[in-house]
């Protein structure tokens, strides 16, 4: 089913929107790494880089691909209101690895030209391929920090 | 079970875990020399919580202390004072020939300059046994690492037997576990603690460091394939049939320490050496941190 998937999701014209500097999916850069930076710097660091994500556009308005090292996710934006140079909306999302669910992801996003700023919470259990259970969850507040495209559809 | 970690109202910061035990490694290699007589006995009469030492067979199959398969040439010389070459393997003697041979301890380790040096020969199993026995400490967990590397040491089975065989006679109440960082190993001791009617607990060592890889590719492989799922602490452990894991600091993540707190696998962390990482790991929600230097732990 998950190779159907992908070989569905490989055949899509997809188009690049944004990188997301601190991605909100899964989320536990801020919550776990960030405390550890003047513990042993190289940890975040190197988990920092691994969380950076590509954002990428399906057809379906509204709906992206966010990929990085740690997390691909299938997210949805929907459009709230305009204010002044800001536009505001809303997302929710599923999250995988490496197309395996381990959660769920909403909030709320704000874009300033070409930054964009969210706020939500990651709702994330530990499950891997390598452990693909869902015994133990986490929910963590995220901040996303991306640059590039606007959000949603214009 | 669901954790919230609210990290805007600062409330993942937590307390020091006294539950969190603190395994001298290498018998407290910062102030005596590794796996020596002096380390173990001296760990011992400091009450350390945990005494963590490595075991490998010599010909006759006596278990006795050390880190690598063969004779340490960085802390052994002859009984002349002549250095040790690389690669002598000490399956190749039996216990009288080691002992009639080598002494190790004598030679300043450069990472930790202030250890105590004498030279030793090797100390046995048994030794450790006895020292145990005697200092009547039935609070110490013992950690047995098993270095069972094919084609350098006597088969798995081996090492089973006659660690297994001396625990069992010792009759000690003390906790303990064995670890190693291959399956066989740790199988092998699962099975024949099976047929003695003894439950052995076991941990993983993860990842496998081996000569021909360098410690950094080692690392930073393990930490690609944690990162993309493929490699999962409480899986591996699963997959090992353990008890439990060991890894090095460096790997290891809160969400997968939680997990395995959750899921009753005991995670184990080493090494960490100085007082800012066991200030941070002794808040973890762990089982266990192994130092080198144990009087700077501030938990157990």
């Amino acid at each position: 089913m998950w190779l159907t998937l992908l070989a569905t999701a490989w055949a899509l014209p997809v188009s690049f929107e944004r990188v997301d500097l601190v991605a909100e999916a899964p989320g536990t850069w801020l919550a776990d790494e960030v405390g550890m930076i003047g513990v042993y710097p190289t940890g975040p660091a190197l988990r920092f880089v691994s969380q950076i994500s590509a954002v990428w556009s399906l057809p379906v308005e509204g709906l992206t691909v966010q990929t990085s090292l740690t997390s691909q996710n299938l997210d949805y934006e929907g459009r709230l209101f305009d204010c002044g140079d800001f536009r505001f909306a809303w997302h929710w999302g599923l999250q995988t690895r490496l197309l395996l669910p381990t959660g769920w992801m909403f909030g709320l996003a704000a874009q300033w030209k070409v930054v964009r700023f969210g706020l939500g919470l990651s709702v994330i259990s530990g499950a891997s391929w390598d452990h693909p259970s869902w015994n133990h969850w986490r929910v963590l507040p995220t901040l996303g920090l991306g640059v590039g495209r606007s959000i949603a559809a214009d | 079970m669901l954790t919230l970690c609210p990290w805007l109202l600062l409330g993942c910061a937590d307390d020091v875990r006294p539950e969190v035990v603190v395994e001298a490694h290498r018998g407290a290699a910062a102030y005596w020399s590794e796996n020596s007589r002096s380390a173990l006995l001296g760990s011992i009469a400091a009450g350390y919580e945990g005494i963590e030492f490595d075991v490998v067979l010599t010909a006759d199959h006596v278990p006795v202390l050390s880190h690598d398969p063969t004779v340490n040439p960085h802390t052994c010389t002859t009984l002349d004072g002549e250095g040790v070459p690389e690669g002598v393997l000490i399956m190749d003697f039996t216990l009288e020939e080691l002992q009639d041979t080598y002494l190790c301890g004598g030679i300043e380790d450069p990472e930790f300059p202030d250890a105590e040096l004498l030279a030793e020969s090797h100390m046995t199993f048994d030794e450790l046994l006895v020292a145990l026995e005697e200092a009547g400490d039935p609070r110490i967990e013992v950690h047995i690492d098993v270095k069972f590397e094919p084609g350098e040491t006597p088969e798995a089975d081996a090492f089973a037997v006659s660690i297994l065989d001396a625990w069992r006679r010792a009759e000690l109440p003390n906790p303990w576990f064995v670890s190693a960082n291959l399956t066989e190993a740790l199988e092998a001791f699962t099975d024949y603690g099976y047929w003695w009617d003894l439950r052995v607990p076991t941990s993983l060592i993860w990842p496998r460091f081996t000569p021909d890889v360098s410690s950094t590719a080692t690392g930073l492989k393990s930490e690609v394939l944690k990162g993309l799922g493929l490699r999962d602490l409480v899986g591996l452990a699963e997959e090992a049939g353990a008890d439990g894991i060991a890894v090095p600091y460096q790997l290891v993540d809160r969400g997968s320490a939680l997990e395995a707190q959750e899921l009753g696998v005991d995670l184990r962390v080493w090494t960490l050496n100085s007082p800012k990482l066991l200030e941070t790991w002794c808040t973890w929600p762990i089982g266990g941190v192994i130092t080198d230097t144990p009087d700077d732990a501030p938990c157990g």
